[in-house]
C-alpha cells in the first residue's frame, strides 16, 4: 500500500512526482522514490528537482501526499515528469538548462 | 480506436468477464449473462508478460484478451487465489502491513488487503516495503521469480489520473491497480479524464495495465483498461 508524494507549487499550479513515500522503522517518511530506482539515481528527476526549486524560489512549495490539503488542486496543475496534455516531460523541461 | 471496435470490445468484456463477481466485487459484475470464462489463453506464468511495455501485444483487441485474462487469473472471486497464500501469521502480518502504510485518512480495508493479497493460482504475494521497492504486492511463482504486480491506492478522487500514472510506473507497466475509493465515486468520469488528457502514443505505454476500483466495504465499483481508450470492465 503505497502513497505518493508531489512536490506542489500553488503559486504556479506546477508539480512535480517525487515518487512512493517509504517510511523507517518510526513510521515517518524516510524517502520518495520514484520507481525502482533510488531517485538520486535518476540524472533526469534529480536536475529536474533542482530545476523546479530554481524555477520557484520564493514560492510557497508544499510536498504533497493524498488527502492531505491542497492535494486535489492537483488535478488542475501542471506535472514536469508527466504524460497529460499540458504537462512538460523532462526532456522538454530540461532542454537547454545549464543548471 | 474505432467506435465499432470499441463496442465489440465492451460486448466480448460482458461476456468473457460474467462469471466474476460473486459477492460484488468481481471484474464485471454487472452482467447476469451465463457465459464461460475468456477463451483466450494467456500463460500467467510467462516472464514475458513481465518484462514491461515492448514485450506486450499492440493489437487493441490482442491487448484486451490479454488483460481480461490476466485479470480473471488473478482474482480471487474469479479464477485466482480464494485465500491468501501465506501461513496463517504472515497473512495476519501481510495484511497488518498492508493497512498500516495506507492513507491515515482514508485507511484501506481488511477486506480490501485480504482480496489484494490474493492472486493467480500457485503463486504467493510479497508486501513491498523499506529495502523492497517495486510494487506494493508482488506474487511470486515458482522459484521465486515475480509472476504478477499489483498496485495498492487509497484515494478520494483528486489527481486520480496523476495517481494512476504512477502506479503504472510501480507495476512496471504491466499489472494491475487496486484502487479503494468511497462508495458513490464516478469511476467512469475518472477513468474518462484519465484517457483524455493522453492521446493515443500516450496511452500505449498504459496497454498492459487495469485498474480495479472497489469502495471499503469490498465492492467493486469500476474497473478499465489504463492503456484501451473507453474500455470499462
Amino acid at each position: 500500500m503505497s502513497l505518493t508524494g508531489w512536490l506542489a507549487c500553488s503559486q504556479c499550479a506546477s508539480c512535480l512526482a517525487l515518487g512512493t513515500a517509504y517510511r523507517l522503522g518510526d513510521q515517518r517518511i524516510g524517502y520518495f522514490q520514484d520507481g525502482y530506482t533510488a531517485n538520486s539515481g535518476q540524472p533526469e528527476l534529480t536536475r529536474a528537482l533542482w530545476k523546479f526549486l530554481a524555477d520557484h524560489a520564493t514560492h510557497p512549495l508544499r510536498v504533497l501526499l493524498p488527502d492531505t490539503p491542497g492535494y486535489d488542486e492537483l488535478d488542475q496543475f501542471r506535472e514536469i515528469g508527466g504524460d497529460e496534455r499540458g504537462d512538460v516531460s523532462f526532456a522538454e523541461y530540461l532542454d537547454g538548462w545549464p543548471g | 480506436m474505432s467506435r465499432g471496435k470499441t463496442v465489440v470490445l465492451v460486448l466480448a468484456v460482458a461476456a468473457a468477464l460474467a462469471g466474476c463477481g460473486a459477492g460484488g466485487s468481481g471484474v464485471g459484475g454487472s452482467t447476469n449473462s451465463s457465459a464461460g470464462p475468456p477463451t483466450v489463453s494467456v500463460p500467467m506464468q510467462s516472464t514475458a508478460a513481465l518484462d514491461g511495455p515492448s514485450s506486450l501485444p499492440t493489437d487493441p483487441l490482442e491487448v484486451f484478451k490479454r488483460n481480461v485474462t490476466l485479470a480473471a487469473e488473478s482474482c480471487g472471486t474469479c479464477r485466482g487465489q480464494k485465500s491468501i497464500n501465506l501461513p496463517p501469521a504472515e497473512r495476519t502480518a501481510a495484511i497488518r502491513r498492508l493497512i498500516d502504510d495506507s492513507n491515515e485518512n482514508f485507511r484501506l480495508s481488511e477486506v480490501n488487503a485480504d482480496a489484494a493479497l490474493r492472486g493467480p493460482q500457485d503463486t504467493r504475494p510479497q508486501v513491498a516495503g523499506p529495502g523492497g521497492e517495486g510494487a506494493d504486492v508482488t506474487f511470486l511463482g515458482a522459484g521465486g521469480t515475480a509472476a504478477f504486480r499489483r498496485e495498492v491506492k487509497c484515494l478520494k478522487g483528486g489527481n486520480f489520473s496523476g495517481e494512476m500514472s504512477r502506479a503504472a510506473r510501480q507495476v512496471k507497466y504491466d499489472g494491475e491497480v487496486f484502487v479503494q475509493m468511497p462508495a458513490g465515486t464516478d469511476v467512469g468520469r475518472l477513468l474518462q479524464r484519465f484517457w483524455g488528457g493522453r492521446t493515443d502514443a500516450d496511452l500505449a505505454k498504459y496497454r498492459g495495465v487495469w485498474v480495479t476500483v472497489h469502495d471499503p466495504d469490498g465492492k467493486r465499483i469500476g474497473a478499465g483498461m489504463l492503456g484501451l481508450r473507453g474500455m470499462t470492465m
